[in-house]
């Protein structure tokens, strides 16, 4: 069985946009997907309706046997806490350390400081941050501040990580870095799909590319290419 | 849990001191609006106390005959005590009313020598009734006019107040009416106060607030905090409510002492006793009135 499953996903917008049509499409556990895909073709709501940010219009999305096509706004941290999310921008607390942000994912979820302290250095190791605790944001390189982010995705241990553009603000050292780091991740066992623009990262993944256009899914292609 | 509720806490004190200026303004205006309910509160206290005082001064004398004996006194003093409406009879006896006329007139030698060339003493026995209302006293009256009494009386006093009561309701009354009305506008400037404050605090919080929904961070665990805020803004301006409140009690506390000549009543002792009710029952208002303006900001500009 599939971890994630679009079924017949649509998504209408006012004033008649469809930014999905008719979308199918299963990703396995431990599986390492890039959805690419011009700037507007949907790839960006179809992460959206997988973390529940926005419903489907039509369609079913099943996350790990939860359907949550019709999920209630209580049940969304639940979903949260199994989907770890990094955008291109970051979002990370200036006022806060290295640390401190990466703490606050377990914090605003009600882990206990014991946890906190034990969770928080395992996962800054992971993103060879160990020794840059106590800088602040603006302190780091734009690749460490995405190394802080994906450590924040990982601290409620999801079973998928979700990564939208994440190397869209960073050079091609960082940019390596970046993906370096997202297939030890995924060699860890977690399901890691990355929406990029970036054809180079794709091709020299060599793993399963599906290409959007158009608010469909254009094609489908294990061990695939970037091509369009 | 425990640690949950101390974040809760926490980020709350942190939503107070992030934009401080505008905590300090908010607390000021309610503080304001508690400090107008306070002076109501003692506006209430004073005309009551003032009414109560004036009622206790009415009283109907009711002057006896002097030959009556003491049997036939007891007899209208009960006869009298079962007329409807009737607290309290006090009997001042012959001697007791002559002593006190003597006490009176102690200035007058003619008085003293009068009294010394009739021998013995002039003076009946007399009857002080109170009534157990204002209305009370006409009917009371009405009453002791019927030929039952009559025969034993010689003259009755009513000391009637009716008409300075009357007058104190309808000042105070006026003036309540005035300090509720600046109560509520204070209270509407409150409710918009703190619905803009939290407005403000959930602007200035957007990032940490969408990065809370981000990673999992439950719907009331984003809004607690907010509501906390809420409740420091009410704590605070009760406390600066009641550190203003007593020093000025005091200060009009000679003018209270001068209008209520003649009797012993301390506005800072009353309020000093029932502190805790007081600001505790304005304490809770507050809570209330601000969870309230919070939570309305809250489903406008907060989507979680």
């Amino acid at each position: 069985m599939a971890l994630i499953d679009f079924r017949n996903i649509s998504k209408f917008y006012p004033g008649g946009i469809v930014a999905l049509k008719d979308v199918n499409l299963s990703i396995n556990e431990g599986e390492f997907v890039s959805i690419v895909g011009q700037s507007g073709t949907g790839k960006t709501t179809l992460i959206k309706l997988l973390i529940a940010e926005e419903p489907a219009s039509e369609g079913r999305i099943v996350v790990g046997g939860w359907d949550i096509s019709n999920i209630k706004s209580r049940e969304v941290p639940l979903l949260r806490k199994q989907i770890g999310v990094v955008f291109q921008d970051f979002k990370l607390l200036p006022r806060k350390t290295v640390y401190e942000n990466v703490a606050f994912a377990l914090e605003v979820s009600g882990a206990l400081p014991k946890t906190v302290h034990s969770i928080v250095p395992q996962l800054l190791k992971i993103v060879g941050l160990e020794n840059k605790t106590d800088r602040f944001p603006r302190e780091l390189s734009g690749g460490e501040q995405q190394r802080v982010v994906i450590a924040r995705a990982l601290a409620h241990r999801p079973k998928i990580l979700v990564a939208d553009e994440p190397t869209g603000n960073l050079d091609s050292i960082n940019t390596k870095e970046i993906i370096d780091l997202l297939r030890k991740i995924n060699e860890f066992g977690t399901t890691v799909i990355l929406v990029t623009h970036n054809r180079e990262v794709v091709n020299d993944l060599k793993k399963r590319v599906v290409v959007m256009d158009k608010g469909r899914v254009a094609s489908d292609q294990h061990k695939g290419r970037y091509l369009l | 849990m425990f640690a949950v509720i101390l974040r809760i806490l926490n980020f709350g004190l942190q939503n107070f001191w992030r934009n401080i200026w505008l905590s300090v303004v908010t607390v000021t205006v309610i503080s304001l609006s508690l400090f107008s309910v306070s002076a109501l509160g003692v506006l209430t206290v004073l005309s009551n106390q003032a009414l109560s005082k004036l009622e206790e001064k009415i009283d109907i004398a009711v002057y006896l005959k002097p030959e009556l004996k003491d049997e036939q006194i007891q007899v209208v003093k009960n006869d009298a005590t079962t007329i409807s409406g009737v607290k309290s009879i006090d009997l001042v006896t012959p001697e007791q009313a002559l002593v006190s006329f003597r006490e009176r007139e102690k200035d007058n030698p003619l008085i003293a020598e009068s009294l010394l060339l009739l021998g013995n003493n002039p003076l009946g026995a007399s009857l002080i009734i109170k009534a157990s209302s204002q209305e009370g006293y006409q009917n009371i009256l009405k009453e002791l006019q019927t030929n039952r009494f009559m025969q034993y009386i010689q003259d009755t006093h009513l000391d009637d107040y009716s008409r300075v009561i009357s007058s104190v309701q309808n000042i105070t009354g006026k003036i309540k009416n005035m300090a509720g009305i600046v109560s509520l506008l204070f209270i509407l400037i409150t409710l918009l106060m703190v619905f803009n404050t939290i407005r403000i605090n959930i602007y200035t919080h957007r990032e940490e607030i969408g990065i809370m929904r981000l990673v999992g961070a439950s719907s009331w665990f984003i809004r607690a905090p907010f509501w906390v805020e809420s409740v420091i803004y009410a704590l605070l301006a009760t406390l600066v409510t009641a550190v203003i409140f007593f020093p000025l009690l005091s200060f009009i506390q000679p003018y209270v002492a001068e209008f209520f000549n003649g009797f012993s009543f301390n506005l800072v002792e009353y309020f000093k006793d029932r502190s805790w009710w007081f600001f505790g029952a304005q304490f809770i208002g507050a809570v209330l009135l601000n969870i309230l303006a919070s939570t309305i900001a809250m489903r406008k500009y907060l989507k979680v």
